[in-house]
């Protein structure tokens, strides 16, 4: 089994007084190499998701309401991470 | 004159250049979402058709894609592509040109310095599809490598449908007295008691259960069990409702 998805940015931009934010980020492995075509969704709704660009870079859309979810990032043969989304404007996070 | 010499000279260069710059570019419109339905649409076109104006269009865009993206997911569908197109290539008595194709899958696969589960299985596929062009001594060698590479897989994804599903296509094209066909059932009854992955990724592989129903039913009519391949045929219908491979499957077990 490799390593996960090793380094995770998270950026979310968006005004929180506006109905909808956005989560955008890049998805890199170990080797800070992008990874292509990893899936990105919200554990409470998994339908709810995108999979990472040929540049690792991903972005859509959440509600208000969403802000709190957990977002999974998983990928074959990598470790499936879990991240807790931040409701503060341009926020980063990492795993 | 020497001047329209040199002219001469460097003008079909830049020509070629110009043209394989040309060459290496997808299309477009050509995206790597979807692929797998892409690819076996196009090949179940060609063989309706007969013709593989769309499947050939289909590998060049992957392999242009391959040039601009060293990505292993790339090799992974352009050999799916390649598996299918063998497949197309032996219907039409063209056996030696699916030998290469297929032989120099296998290698672009083999490039892949740490293969998934999803990598070994299809490698598997296709090189034990590749049995049938080569010399009966190396056979058993064959089969020995596909088993390893299975084994390793796995391991790796104990649940894998592909996995599983390239597993008992080994066992099935096997001959019984090397232990051929006693794991074909189950292991395919496994793939097909799967829940459906809930997180559906366009660009990765989901393929496996409906090959599972198409195996299984032809293990059935192999074993002359009218019923039980009557009741996975309803199943398999269901499933994929109007399938043409399953419909043809499908006359052939009314006619058992």
């Amino acid at each position: 089994m490799r390593f996960p998805a090793s380094l995770f940015l998270l950026l979310i931009s968006g005004s929180l007084y506006a109905q909808t934010s956005t989560v955008s980020g890049i998805i890199l492995d170990e080797m800070n190499m992008p990874v292509y075509a990893a899936n990105i969704y919200l554990k409470e709704t998994p339908s709810k998701g995108v999979i990472s660009d040929f540049n690792g870079k991903f972005s859509f859309e959440l509600s208000a309401s969403e802000l709190t979810n957990t977002l999974v990032i998983s990928f074959i043969s990598y470790i499936t991470q879990h991240i807790k989304l931040c409701q503060e404007r341009d926020c980063k996070a990492s795993a | 004159m020497k001047n329209i010499l040199i002219l001469l000279i460097l003008l079909p260069q830049v020509l070629f250049a110009k043209n394989k710059t040309h060459s290496i570019q997808p299309e477009p419109s050509f995206k790597l979402e979807g692929i797998q339905d892409s690819i076996y649409s196009a090949f179940l076109e060609t063989v309706v058709s007969n013709n593989d104006t769309k499947l050939n269009a289909l590998g060049k865009n992957l392999k242009a894609l391959s040039k601009q993206r060293d990505l292993d997911i790339v090799s992974y569908w352009r050999t799916y592509h390649a598996y299918y197109t063998a497949l197309y290539l032996v219907n039409t008595g063209r056996e030696d040109e699916a030998e290469d194709l297929v032989d120099d899958h296998i290698d672009l696969m083999e490039d892949i310095k740490n293969p998934t589960a999803e990598d070994l299985a299809l490698t598997s596929l296709i090189r034990s599809f590749s049995i049938q062009f080569k010399a009966m001594f190396r056979a058993p060698f064959i089969s020995g490598r596909v088993g390893r590479d299975l084994d390793k897989a796995l391991t790796m994804a104990p649940n894998n449908p592909r996995v599983l599903y390239v597993k008992a296509n080994s066992n099935y094209y096997t001959p019984g007295q090397f232990g051929g066909g006693s794991q074909v059932e189950s292991l395919l009854t496994d793939v097909l008691s799967q829940p459906d992955p809930k997180i559906q990724n366009p660009v990765l592989p989901s393929w496996g259960k409906r090959e599972s129903y198409e195996l299984l039913l032809q293990w059935y009519i192999r074993k002359k069990e009218k019923e039980k391949a009557e009741l996975l045929l309803e199943e398999a219908l269901a499933d994929f409702p109007g399938h043409y491979r399953i419909q043809l499957i499908g006359k052939q077990i009314k006619d058992m």
